[in-house]
């Protein structure tokens, strides 16, 4: 029940961001006030049916422009703050994208840990470092989501943006079919690797206000929480993890759940002493 | 107080503070104009 309320919010999550459609048939951009809100997942503005702002190509206007992005990174600390990576989770339609693309029963594999230090790196240069340099958005140039909800309708419903077509066209082509294909065998590889917007979220799991907990009395350390998990983890090990997208799917284990960082003993569990358990100190002492 | 609850507190304050100077400055202008530059 919580997996299929996760698939309709992610598939909600992919269509209220994108429900101007009339946005396909007049071949125009949104511009009214809601293109004034940073929305909080990986959705291109450039899109033709887009409503809100990505957050990412405005961080990357902010840092063009010389000047701190406030607004932008407010908006992201105050959502990372409240609820960590759950936006990846259960709203982000790139996400769900690669989630229904592994679906598909082909040869699966996975991804070293180490991987994940990328996507701090694309942050750092693609985000931040090389469009303060070089005064050009080259994560938004380079970005998947972009090409396929922005790029590829825009050169399908306009006859001037198709000849203004060249060779980053096709690059960024080929790291969409990249994503698209890897996805296939492994579990969200780019939000994992890549996504500079779970970059910035994921700083936040250790200490936002949603957190998961775990029950090291009832866990059999079955290892079915991993299956389970969107990007593979084990949420049994580390429920503060940095990769955990807070998607609760792992929440079908009674061992694991949800909480806030108010409740310091969300499971209820007596104290040594009050379960009647002896110190090895007091032992001793007799 | 869990170490964990004033992590909370500093960053959803700080995150608070960011926002709202960024609103006071005026930025949601900015951004918009953004978009309709694309």
């Amino acid at each position: 029940m919580r997996y299929l309320k996760r698939r309709i919010f992610q598939a909600l999550g992919a269509f209220l961001p994108n429900a101007h459609l009339q946005g396909f048939a007049t071949a125009s951009l949104y511009q009214g006030s809601l293109k004034t809100v940073c929305s909080p997942l990986l959705n291109c503005y450039a899109c033709p049916s887009a409503l809100q702002s990505c957050p990412i190509g405005t961080l990357q206007h902010f840092m063009v422009t010389g000047a701190f992005p406030f607004y932008a990174a407010g908006t992201l600390a105050v959502i990372g703050a409240s609820v960590g990576r759950m936006t990846c989770g259960t709203l982000c339609p790139f996400g769900f994208l690669q989630d229904l693309l592994y679906k598909f029963k082909t040869w699966k594999t996975t991804i070293p840990v180490w991987t994940r230090y990328f996507r701090y790196a694309v942050l750092a240069g693609l985000v931040f470092i090389i469009p303060y340099l070089t005064q050009e958005n080259w994560f938004s140039k380079l970005c998947p989501m972009g090409t396929l909800i922005g790029g590829l309708p825009w050169v399908t419903l306009n006859l001037n943006v198709r000849s203004m077509i060249r060779w980053l066209f096709w690059v960024k082509i080929a790291i969409l079919l990249f994503f698209m294909t890897t996805s296939l065998a492994v579990k969200r590889p780019f939000c994992r690797a890549v996504c500079p917007l779970g970059a910035i979220f994921s700083v936040f799991n250790k200490s936002s206000f949603l957190q998961l907990a775990w029950n090291p009395d009832t866990c059999t350390r079955c290892g079915k929480c991993q299956k389970i998990c969107p990007v593979d983890i084990r949420p049994d090990r580390n429920p503060t993890n940095p990769d955990c997208l807070r998607c609760l799917d792992c929440t079908r284990c009674p061992s694991l759940k949800v909480t806030t960082v108010l409740h310091r003993n969300p499971f209820g569990i007596p104290a040594a002493g009050e379960r009647g358990e002896e110190n090895f100190t007091e032992v001793g002492a007799r | 107080m869990s170490w964990r609850l004033v992590a909370f507190l500093l960053t959803a304050v700080g995150a608070g503070s960011v926002l709202a100077y960024g609103i006071f400055r005026d930025e949601i202008g900015e951004v918009m104009f953004n978009a309709a530059m694309l």
